[in-house]
């Protein structure tokens, strides 16, 4: 067994004063890839923002790596997690890399100048993101699927051990949501990143991912491999509505096959 | 149109010389130039006399000549220049702050805020009065932070400024303070006139005092700008984004705050209120070296100063004897340039 | 002087806005060319057109009058008016009396309604009026007499012509023949000095900002009479100068219109004091010379019968060698 990479236990977390997570528990391994699932509202973003340190827990425990999360300084941090937003467009026109240089931010600080290194570590987040060929563009001149990719190597270049995403193939045509995603694999598979993937996309997480978590309205209701999560009543009990699921014919793996006769419950 | 980030480098080591010298350039001819006719030979002279005075400690000649030069001409360069470091660098600071292209000390309101301020100082305490050098520029600073955090306050939904909410907050707050201003004005049974046309906005009559008033705010200003540079390109991903980077925004926000606040104070102390220069300078120093603030605050700073310098000879020699006001010149010069850039860079983005 | 607010923004959007030279004013029709009358009466029905170039009846001699500067209150006053007067602005506190008259509010802001419930016959009024104002008070029905007073010879106009509009045609000859004669005394007795004895002289209505009286102003025509130059040089009865085109002029004689600082005051001193400790103004001649004069604001800036004591002081001050303080000798 690997060690803990994060250790949530018994957590709450309030948005505008009301509590959106109910006593969320979450035990991420090193090395896992998790993808989190669950309706609107149900408490996923607000979920990664508090294990990004963005918002603070209200109630339970929060560690990171054996430590609490709070007892980090924000910088001792971002060396640790690294995070992809939700996708938005930058309005100003930095460089491919000097945006993806601003991941160096935890290890330069306010004065510093960047060093050998972090012009490596930049260059090797952006051969990672597969842009290297884009280093020189502006970022507010790329596809969205490009951009998606600078955001993540930004991330990368913090060398992070875990990796956090804020459905980071929302938005993107077909063709760059499978390559979002077996980049993400990839990253986990060859670099041993901890990705914790927050998703709207039930098919593409089966695909990917080994572990799912699904929360509906701040509470865990499922937690478990695909085969485990995607099923007709685990999906029912979190959205409400029967869906069909059927093994892929490639993979083998559950995918959700949308229907006209899905019964509302 | 492809432009990279090599390009905006290799641009601003030929832009920010190229920006300097048009304003060693620009200073010359402000003190060669003015409603009276002085030879440049005259001018040389006074300036070497003025220079041997303080080297030996010798007095220059009391004469008109010398008073031209060495105590009108020679001060108003350095107050053009140093109050268009400070709008320049307190809009740029601002629209990190707010990360929206569309923030300026005016639209902000910091502006009428840091006015009010000293208009309050103005009656407390006699502007030139010892007392009045310190009053005036404190009070001015008080207010402008005073009323961008407010705004701030204001146009803040979860985290996030829009554009809309930004302006429209700038809009309404800076005219509460506006009125307010006019209220003191009514109510305090005192010679007005010197404060309206300070609010009016201008250098006409300001002298070595208001370059002391100014340059400690434009000197901390830039150094801290150059200190801040970092938190400012991280701000402008965003400030989650800024966040997970390890940069504690609040913290950086606050002091975001004070900074275009202590600039803004700067200029308004001296200068009143000059509209457009800090919204405008900021985009033209963007449009040609890029967002990075390792190169934007070195080239809205000495884009300011240049654009300052060269509206206030422009004020003082187009309808000499009598002066203009130097926002109509500001305007004048500086909206059709940024429109000319902002045609010519297309979608290039901000 | 209390709310000079208003009355500065106005006037110096004036100034900057629209210049200061009068749109070519029409000319009041002087007295002596047909609507004044050689006996010293009035005839009414009376017609005559007003500096707005606005064509004015009256049916009958005015009994209630609205002055809606100072300067026509002084007048009014000067020509024995007093009693006739049933408003004024709160501007208005010379002579003493004029305090006392019930106030229709400021300057460029009087109330219409207040105006309309004193039910004048005639209201007077100069171009610091707001003309919109104007043309809503004659919708009302009242009748509004316009002046400028620009001129040394628009003041003397204007007494005249309000002299005629209310029938005190003769005590308006006199009060209009004593600043005619004034001036004309000061041309007579520095006619013989040459241009070397003229001082170059500076009028600053403000000192800051600098605004300055030049050609076509009363105060120009003061300052020439006295035997001065006037090195305003602008070609404006009122202007804004630079500091450097001041300067560049090096005035022997400054002169400074009080405003609030009292002549011979604290804050008079205050203000030459100032002005001595400008690096920028150590310069000038007037400065090195102790020639910079502060003047009472009420003799020398406004264009009303005291103009005679005006003329007295500005003559004391650009030549006390000819001139004392006291009267023209």
């Amino acid at each position: 067994m690997s060690p803990l990479m994060l250790d949530v236990r018994g957590l709450h977390a309030a948005y505008d004063g009301a509590d959106v997570l109910q006593g969320v528990d979450l035990a991420l391994r090193t090395g896992e890839m998790i993808s989190l699932l669950g309706p609107n509202g149900s408490g996923k973003s607000t979920l990664l923002r508090v294990l990004a340190g963005l918002l603070p827990a209200r109630l339970g425990k929060v560690q990171l790596l054996g430590r609490d999360l709070r007892a980090y300084a924000p910088r001792e941090r971002a060396r640790l997690v690294g995070l992809v937003p939700q996708y938005a467009t930058l309005p100003f026109a930095f460089s491919v890399y000097d945006v993806v240089a601003m991941g160096r931010h935890p290890y330069v600080g306010l004065l510093g100048a960047p060093g050998a290194h972090d012009r490596e570590a930049v260059g090797l987040a952006l051969e990672m993101a597969d842009i290297a060929h884009l280093r020189e563009r502006l970022v507010t001149e790329l596809s969205g699927g490009e951009f998606q990719r600078v955001l993540i190597a930004r991330a990368l270049a913090q060398e992070p051990r875990l990796l956090l995403l804020d459905e980071p193939t929302a938005h993107l045509d077909l063709n760059h949501q499978v390559d979002i995603a077996a980049l993400m694999r990839r990253l986990n598979g060859e670099q041993g990143l901890t990705v914790l993937w927050v998703s709207h996309d039930m098919n593409l997480s089966s695909e990917y991912c080994d572990r799912l978590m699904m929360l509906k309205e701040g509470r865990v209701i499922a937690d478990g491999s695909p085969a485990e999560t995607v099923t007709t009543p685990q999906l029912r009990e979190v959205y409400g509505m029967d869906f069909a699921v059927a093994p892929s014919p490639v993979s083998g793996r559950p995918q959700v096959v949308l229907s006209r006769g899905g019964d509302s419950l | 149109m492809t432009t990279t980030a090599r390009r905006d480098g290799r641009v601003f080591g030929v832009v920010l010389p190229l920006i300097l010298i048009a304003g060693v350039g620009a200073g010359l001819i402000s003190l060669f130039v003015g409603a009276a006719e002085q030879s440049p030979a005259q001018v040389v002279g006074a300036l070497l006399d003025g220079g041997r005075a303080l080297v030996t400690g010798h007095p220059y000649p009391v004469d008109t000549l010398h008073s031209i030069v060495l105590n009108l001409r020679l001060p108003r360069l350095l107050l053009a220049a140093l109050v268009g470091v400070c709008l320049a660098l307190s809009g740029s600071v601002m629209q990190a702050l707010f990360q929206n292209p569309m923030a300026d000390p005016y639209i902000v309101g910091v502006s009428s805020g840091a006015g009010l301020g000293a208009v309050v100082a103005m009656m407390l305490v006699a502007p030139l009065a010892p007392l009045g050098l310190v009053t005036v520029p404190a009070l001015a600073f008080a207010g402008g932070a005073a009323v961008v955090l407010l705004v701030y306050i204001l146009s803040q939904r979860a985290g996030r400024v829009h554009t809309a909410t930004l302006l429209l907050t700038g809009i309404a707050v800076g005219s509460l303070v506006a009125a307010a201003t006019s209220f003191l004005l009514l109510v305090m049974e005192q010679d007005l006139r010197g404060v309206l046309f300070w609010l009016l906005g201008g250098l006409s009559g300001r002298g070595w005092t208001h370059v002391a008033m100014i340059a400690p705010h434009a000197v901390v200003g830039f150094v801290a700008c150059l200190v801040a540079v970092r938190p400012m390109n991280l701000l402008l991903l965003g400030e989650d984004t800024a966040a997970s980077l390890g940069l504690d925004v609040g913290q950086a926000k606050r002091w975001l705050l004070a900074l275009s606040s202590l600039l803004a104070a700067g200029a308004v102390a001296v200068g009143g209120i000059i509209a457009f220069v800090g919204l405008v300078v900021p985009h033209i120093a963007r449009l040609l070296v890029g967002p990075d603030h390792r190169h934007l605050v070195p080239v809205a700073a000495a884009s300011g100063a240049l654009l300052m310098i060269l509206a206030d000879v422009a004020a003082r020699v187009l309808v000499a004897p009598s002066e203009l006001p130097i926002g109509i010149i500001t305007s004048a010069l500086g909206c059709p340039f940024f429109l000319y850039l902002l045609r010519r860079q297309g979608g290039r983005g901000l | 002087m209390r709310h000079v607010g208003p009355l500065v923004v106005a006037l110096l959007l004036a100034i900057i806005l629209g210049g200061c030279r009068p749109a070519a004013a029409p000319p009041v029709q002087p007295p002596d060319s047909g609507v004044g009358t050689s006996d010293g009466a009035t005839g009414y029905p009376l017609t005559v057109t007003d500096d707005l170039g606005a064509e004015i009846t009256l049916q009958s001699e005015p009994r209630r009058l609205v002055s809606l500067a100072p300067s026509l209150t002084e007048i009014a006053f000067a020509l024995g008016l007093a009693d006739r007067v049933v408003g004024v602005t709160s501007y208005c506190t010379y002579p003493p009396e004029a305090r006392k008259k019930p106030q229709v509010g400021g300057y460029v802001n009087a109330s219409e309604e207040k105006i309309l419930a004193l039910s004048p016959d005639l209201i007077l009024c100069t171009r610091g009026t707001p003309t919109t104002f104007i043309s809503g008070l004659r919708a009302a029905g009242l009748t509004v007499a316009a002046f400028h007073e620009t001129s040394f010879d628009d003041v003397v106009r204007a007494i005249e012509t309000i002299g005629v509009l209310c029938n005190v045609q003769p005590r308006a000859r006199q009060v209009a023949g004593e600043l005619r004669q004034g001036l004309t005394d000061l041309e007579r007795q520095t006619a013989h000095l040459t241009a070397e004895q003229r001082p170059r002289a500076l009028f600053a209505v403000w000192l800051d900002p600098l605004f300055v009286s030049g050609p076509g102003s009363f105060q120009d025509a003061i300052l020439r009479a006295a035997g001065a130059r006037n090195v305003a040089g602008t070609d404006k009865p009122y202007s804004n100068l630079s500091a450097e085109a001041a300067i560049a002029a090096d005035p022997q004689v400054l002169l400074l219109s009080s405003q609030h600082a009292v002549v011979g005051t604290a804050e008079a001193d205050k203000t030459i004091a100032r002005l001595r400790q400008d690096p920028a103004w150590q310069g000038v001649s007037a400065v090195k010379q102790g020639r910079v004069v502060v003047l009472d604001a009420g003799h020398v800036a406004v264009p009303g019968p005291r103009l005679v004591l005006g003329m007295r002081d500005i003559a004391a001050a650009v030549h006390p060698d000819l001139f004392d303080a006291r009267g023209m000798q």
